[in-house]
């Protein structure tokens, strides 16, 4: 009973979602596909951070190689959806590199890896002047998307396309997590030590999380281009990495939902306090501070503690 | 089965121990053996457990099991080869169910490819199927076997102490290993539970598995093992039958004379 509601719940919600496009105007629009990329991007940082214990500080890295990568493959040869294919496939390569170099050493040592690399391609983003147009940003040209999206105006068109990859998103990352991978994961994330004991070998379990989490916050920066048509070195700057480590905190760590929330969170969040002007990220930073002490396990895990205890008493009278 | 001739260890030059020879015999078609390593508090019995399971570098020696070198090896590698080791204190994966902790183990032996590891798990869950339903149906074996079915579905970190220590030892178990080395399994646990791991450690070895065991407590050590190791000083000072151990002038001096005359 309960599981037909949940049904009937995420199914209306997705007609509303997909309808959206053609009830509203072009700047709520624009807030609603920051949301669908950010929720994108949150879901790598989960996959990540709450479900294999990697706490990566140069997420960005990826984030703003798959804006660049998209952008510059849109503007070559108009393509459409293979430039977010080549954003994910360039981000899974970097995964793969830099988590085999990294991945297998201690903490600390993969902390100032992932942070060098991604402030390394910041630096290139900046002074390869005739690639990426370096602090003046590169600017992206629509093209069509093709397929059945053809016919509706082009932030529609991305839009729907965001929609449709973020549900493949999230339905991957879900049997992925249910899967006898997504168990031994998460028993990295509980004790890699253990892990190995039981004939898991975490590094490469590590690698194949980074390297798929790489892929899909590469594919969040693709769409960020595509939507928003600029891509400027300051994507590939730790202001990012925070923003997708703190979705995750906020939505909770760990949760299948917590990262769709957290971008709910976050990117409303960020539009309400825009008339505040360059205090918002300041007060932005404080908020959620506040949000993460007083809900340490985050929003969905807090509500199914609540939930828990609720249930609890209810056996007990 | 296992060899561990001259082994050497120190910490920044501190020696640990040195010359360090210990075996377990392979015994085919007869009893497996059931081997206890006592000795005082910082002996070493616990570097030496993680210098032949992978988790430290030995200074001199080696470590032979079935013939092939250890040493230089990793953990998941050594588990692989056929030798588990369960902790002393990490216990258990706290955040997933008490069957998904042994399932991880459970999953060692089905071999999965590539594409099963990691492309499949993204796709649908019917492609894995048969290997992760062979994975949960001996875990559910080994659950039944230290009698914690009942618990199948609780989260392990909310487990009481002693039944995380079991879970620990069925973990070992699911990995379905030729030697199972355990580390303190009785220690922090009440008698009641103590009788029961021993008779665990007795059904298993019973079962075919080498056991080679750390502990603390004499009774349970004397009473179960077949052949005991002390390790003291940076030596082993006696090897041999509980019944000589017991009456050996050397280790009652270094260990049994330290207030442990009372457990014995
Ligand atoms: N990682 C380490 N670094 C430095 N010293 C260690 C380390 N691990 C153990 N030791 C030291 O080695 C000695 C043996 O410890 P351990 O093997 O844990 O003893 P036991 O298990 O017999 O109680 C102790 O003196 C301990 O302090
Ligand atoms: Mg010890």
């Amino acid at each position: 009973m309960k599981r037909t509601w949940t049904r009937i719940t995420i199914a209306v919600a997705l007609v509303l979602v997909v309808a959206f496009p053609f009830l509203t105007n072009a700047y709520i629009l624009g807030i609603a596909q920051a949301m669908l990329l950010y929720f994108i991007y949150a879901m790598a940082m989960n996959l990540l951070m709450g479900y294999t214990g990697i706490r990566s500080f140069g997420q960005a890295g990826f984030w703003g190689v798959g804006a660049y990568v998209t952008g510059l493959m849109m503007n070559m040869h108009q393509y459409g959806i293979l430039s977010l294919l080549g954003a994910m496939i360039i981000g899974a390569v970097l995964g793969l590199a830099v988590g085999m170099l990294s991945l297998r050493l201690q903490s600390v040592y993969f902390f100032i890896t992932t942070l060098g690399v991604s402030e390394m391609l910041r630096v290139i983003a900046i002074n390869w002047m005739p690639v990426t147009r370096g602090p003046m940003g590169l600017m992206v040209q629509p093209t069509s998307m093709g397929l059945f999206l053809g016919r509706f105006e082009y932030q529609t068109q991305v839009y729907l396309l965001s929609v449709l990859l973020a549900v493949l998103c999230f339905l991957g990352l879900r049997t992925l997590m249910r899967s006898h991978t997504g168990k031994i994961l998460m028993s990295i994330r509980d004790s890699e030590p253990l892990a190995d004991s039981v004939g898991v070998n975490p590094t490469a379990y590590k690698v194949f999380a980074f390297a798929t989490a790489g892929a899909i916050t590469a594919l969040s920066g693709g769409l960020n281009a595509m939507a928003y048509r600029i891509v400027v070195p300051d994507f590939l700057s730790m202001q990012y990495t925070t923003i997708g480590l703190l979705m995750v905190l906020i939505g909770g760590s760990g949760e299948l939902w917590g990262p769709l929330f957290g971008a709910l969170i976050y990117v409303g969040f960020n539009e309400g306090l825009r008339s505040i002007g360059e205090f918002r990220l300041v007060i932005f930073a404080l908020i959620m501070i506040l949000v993460v002490m007083l809900f340490p396990k985050g929003l969905i895990g807090t509500l199914k503690q609540q939930t828990n205890k609720i249930k609890q008493r209810k056996q007990q009278t | 089965m296992l060899e561990i001739r001259n082994l050497s260890k120190s910490f920044q030059g501190l020696q640990v121990f040195s010359g360090i020879d210990l075996t377990v015999e392979d015994r085919p078609g007869e009893k497996s053996p059931l081997i206890g390593v006592i000795g005082p508090n910082g002996a070493g019995k616990t570097t030496l457990f993680n210098i032949f399971t992978g988790y430290a570098k030995a200074d001199g020696g080696s470590v032979i099991f079935d013939g092939k070198e250890l040493l230089g090896k990793k953990p998941h590698e050594i588990v692989r080869a056929g030798l588990t080791r369960t902790f002393q204190s990490t216990l258990a994966f706290r955040q997933l169910t008490v069957k998904e902790n042994v399932l991880v183990a459970a999953y060692l032996h089905e071999d999965f490819s590539f594409l099963e590891r990691f492309i499949y798990p993204l796709v649908s869950l019917k492609l894995t199927q048969k290997k992760t339903r062979d994975a949960q149906e001996r875990a559910e074996k080994v659950l039944s076997m230290v009698g914690m079915l009942d618990d199948m579905d609780m989260v392990s970190g909310n487990l009481p102490y002693g039944k995380q220590k079991k879970l620990g030892i069925a973990m070992g178990l699911a990995t379905e290993p030729k030697l199972l080395a355990l580390d303190e399994p009785a220690a922090g646990l009440n008698p009641h539970e103590t009788a029961e791991t021993m008779e665990l450690l007795q059904e298993i070895n019973r079962g075919g598995t080498a056991v080679l065991v750390i502990e603390h407590n004499m009774k349970l050590i004397m009473t179960a093992c077949e052949r005991i190791y002390v390790l003291s000083g940076g030596r082993i000072i006696a090897e041999g039958l509980p019944q000589e151990i017991a009456k050996n002038e050397r280790v009652i001096e270094v260990y049994l004379g330290k207030g442990m005359t009372a457990h014995a």
